[in-house]
């Protein structure tokens, strides 16, 4: 994890490893939607999606795919 | 936002919007591995690793975008390198529900590709439900453009006494750069 301390503000920008942004990933899964990653990336790429997952869970995850792959 | 290098073109992207979170008090920006090096694929950052930020008020902030490096070539010199907006969610909720929220993901499964809203539920009245899973046309929204929506709408405290100049500021960055 490489962290970049900013000196003239508050914020922070920290880069996650490959096996962080996966874990990342899998924790906001399963605390949106209680599913796995795998779950939900299966889910996802077959274009099944449930309807009882709410859209805008699905959306939050959606856009973080990228630390997914 | 253009920058000579790679990672030069990232901090030229994040310092504003590091600059703009530092209004409601600063966040960390979690970012892809690899965001600093790769071009032309597709890479996302999120507050506080995609769990809510805390306004006060019993007010949330979620706030995540997807972003892409290209190479403009040699020639272009400083302005080689150019990060460029993908798409972006930005939420506000309270006790876990949804107040408003701007959208953009016009490559996610959901039908609707243009910049929205969203009205959640603990904004609406019994009367208005049916506003819940609208998406409600919008012009684009930068993260700064939501930020003080939150302070000056929402009632959320800024925690800098210059925070309506720094935001103003930092978007004439994003208004000077956006290409769309």
């Amino acid at each position: 994890m490489t962290v970049t301390n900013a000196s003239r503000s508050s914020s922070t920008v920290i880069e996650l490893t490959v096996e962080q942004a996966r874990s990342m990933f899998d924790e906001r899964c399963r605390e949106e939607l209680g599913v796995s990653a795998a779950e939900f990336l299966a889910r996802i790429e077959s274009n099944d999606i449930p309807d009882e997952w709410p859209m805008d869970a699905v959306a939050r995850l959606e856009i973080l795919l990228p630390f997914a792959r | 936002m253009p920058g000579p290098s790679i990672p030069a073109a990232i901090d030229a992207f994040l310092d504003p919007l590091r600059d703009a979170a530092s209004c409601f008090g600063g966040a960390h920006f979690t970012l892809t591995p690899g965001a600093r090096g790769d071009v032309g694929k597709t890479h996302a950052w999120t507050l506080n690793s995609g769990r809510p930020v805390q306004l006060g008020r019993d007010l949330f902030f979620t706030a995540s975008m997807q972003f892409k490096t290209l190479d403009l070539g040699k020639p272009k010199k400083r302005h080689r390198f150019r990060v460029t907006t993908r798409e972006y969610i930005y939420e506000v909720s309270a006790r876990g529900k949804e107040v408003i929220s701007a959208h953009w993901h016009p490559n996610s499964s959901s039908p609707y590709k243009e910049p929205h809203w969203h009205i959640g539920s603990a904004a609406l009245a019994e009367f208005g439900v049916r506003l819940e899973h609208a998406h409600i046309p919008s012009p684009r929204v930068s993260f700064e453009g939501m930020i003080r929506f939150m302070i000056e709408q929402m009632g959320v405290a800024p925690h800098r006494e210059d925070w309506s100049e720094r935001l103003e500021r930092t978007e004439s960055v994003f208004e000077t750069y956006k290409n769309w």
